[in-house]
């Protein structure tokens, strides 16, 4: 894959801007280049779950949970539930 | 130098001719290169210090003189790594990061972070505003006035149907930004204590109090803020930067990061200023009147429009990133490229985003205050989930091959991870506990 990318990408062009040709160096803005071959993503599909990523996500979600109650627990203290604001 | 068309080298399957610049030293390939690439990096760094970091930063001055400079040396590398990883990953896909969390990791946390990032967002435009209300007011004009009149320009720099017309008058108001040396400058701080107060790590007399704690977590989460992650790689995309562009986007967001740091420093050395001359903090638009008591009035008007000018840069490219991430997400035509007519969509979002701050800042008796403390509960619970993404995305080398994180980047990301988790933490076990800290006695 690196291989047809470098080609597609032309990778060799643009990193040294030498064009044989004219015999200078030549500057192509990103917007008036040629698209390049990007990684298409919608055919790599979901994220495997790996053990580091069901660890972080598993993580992410405690944490979650955790901001919630602390920030609901707040608004009822506020709302005088328990008691009166601080 | 001169322009002209040329044409991609023989063997290129399905070579198209492209417009390109013509130059006869490695140099000046390399500068124009540069300058081809250049904008996003820097955007995104300078918009950073918008209408909260402006209050941040002074405030910060104000109450701890130049005792919290050394943070933002600290800050440096880390925001530079944090958006490092954003420019690999967008240039490598070509994608979003909402379209990019949405596809790799489905569709609840695809919604989970995009509609936390819609609210923090707007949370967001509405202080943005509240600090161009309260700019325009002590600049003597009126806000019913001045806030629709700034909220139509920034709606006409973006809906040109040309990214490189946007993306000039905001690397303009980017370097209008540079005011802001002079401003310290003229606060005259002193080069000693300038090195020293950045060199140095050094706490105020009194300890680790609340207001101190909360003042360090503000700084770092105005330094480093999601909408950022997603700005940044829209843009690229947008941009549409190539494999050969990474070093010198790397290059764009390590001057950005330069500047924007070195901004905020200056910003700290006039709230310290402030205070050296016994003036009490309330928000950065007095503050301008009364550095304006000693400095002069062109001085207090300077600060004031850079106040404007802080808002501005900040609502729009947080309105592009909230736009930017709703067009992925729904696959609606989202860029500044393509006229209004085929991304209304995407142009509607950043319109109503500008349009709906503006009117709730206007309305009288808003709750401004709420909205604020909204804004940094919401961005505090925001921050470690999105930059776990980010972390997890960069170490997925099916999507990403060799731009995937080394293990040296995993160390030094994984360590900003811990530290923003550990600090939203502390946060929000001051929010439960809110004794858990002592209080400031004032003595600074």
């Amino acid at each position: 894959m690196p291989a047809t990318m470098k080609l597609l990408n032309n990778e060799e062009f643009l990193r040294h801007g030498y064009d044989e040709n004219l015999d200078r160096y030549v500057i192509v803005h990103p917007l008036d280049d040629m698209p390049e071959e990007k990684i298409d993503i919608e055919t790599l599909g979901p994220l495997p779950m790996t053990r580091s990523v069901k660890w972080s996500l598993l993580s992410l979600r405690a944490y979650l949970i955790l901001m919630f109650v602390l920030v609901s627990y707040r608004v009822l203290q506020l709302a005088g539930l328990f008691g009166g604001s601080h | 130098m001169t322009n002209r068309m040329i044409t991609m080298p023989a063997g290129v399957a399905g070579a198209q001719p492209v417009r390109g610049r013509v130059v006869k030293s490695r140099w000046a390939h390399r500068f124009f290169t540069f300058l081809a690439v250049f904008g996003p990096g820097l955007i995104v760094m300078v918009a950073d210090n918008d209408a909260g970091a402006v209050s941040t930063y002074t405030q910060a001055g104000a109450q701890y003189g130049t005792h919290l400079q050394w943070l933002m040396m600290f800050l440096l590398p880390v925001t530079y790594f944090v958006q490092e990883m954003v420019v690999r990953l967008g240039i490598a896909t070509g994608k979003g990061h909402a379209a990019m969390i949405y596809q790799r990791f489905g569709k609840w946390w695809g919604m989970f972070s995009l509609l936390d990032l819609e609210i923090v967002n707007f949370l967001t435009l509405v202080t943005e505003f509240a600090c161009i209300n309260l700019a325009l007011t002590k600049l003597g004009v009126d806000p019913k006035l001045g806030i629709p009149l700034v909220a139509i320009g920034l709606v006409l720099i973006t809906v040109s149907g040309s990214y490189r017309r946007w993306e000039r008058t905001v690397v303009i108001l980017c370097l209008l930004d540079l005011a802001w040396f002079v401003i310290a400058w003229k606060m005259h701080p002193g080069g000693w204590q300038v090195a020293r107060s950045l060199a140095v790590p050094s706490f105020p007399a009194g300890g680790l109090t609340a207001d101190l704690l909360f003042l360090v977590i503000a700084i770092v989460g105005t330094t480093i803020a999601p909408w950022q992650l997603f700005f940044q790689q829209s843009c690229i995309a947008d941009k549409r930067l190539r494999f050969a562009d990474i070093p010198w986007a790397r290059l764009d967001t390590f001057l950005g990061a330069c500047m924007t740091i070195s901004i905020a420093a200056c910003m700290m050395f006039a709230g310290n200023a402030s205070r050296l001359h016994g003036f009490h903090f309330t928000d950065p638009a007095q503050m301008a009147v009364d550095l304006g008591t000693i400095a002069g009035p062109v001085l207090k008007n300077a600060f004031l429009l850079l106040m404007i000018n802080a808002a501005v840069l900040g609502t729009t490219a947080i309105s592009l990133s909230s736009a930017w991430a709703y067009g992925e997400v729904k696959g609606w035509p989202h860029s500044l490229q393509m006229p209004f007519r085929k991304a209304r969509g995407f142009y509607a979002v950043y319109l109503l985003c500008v349009a709906a701050a503006a009117a709730i800042v206007l309305i009288p008796g808003a709750p401004l205050q709420l909205i604020i403390l909204g804004v940094q509960v919401l961005a505090g619970v925001m921050l470690p989930s999105a930059i776990i993404f980010l972390q997890l995305l960069l170490n997925d080398k099916e999507l990403l091959g060799e731009y995937a994180n080394k293990p040296w980047n995993n160390a030094i990301n994984w360590t900003i991870i811990i530290v923003l988790f550990a600090l939203s933490l502390i946060l929000a076990a001051q929010v439960a506990a809110p004794g858990l800290f002592p209080a400031s006695d004032g003595t600074n």
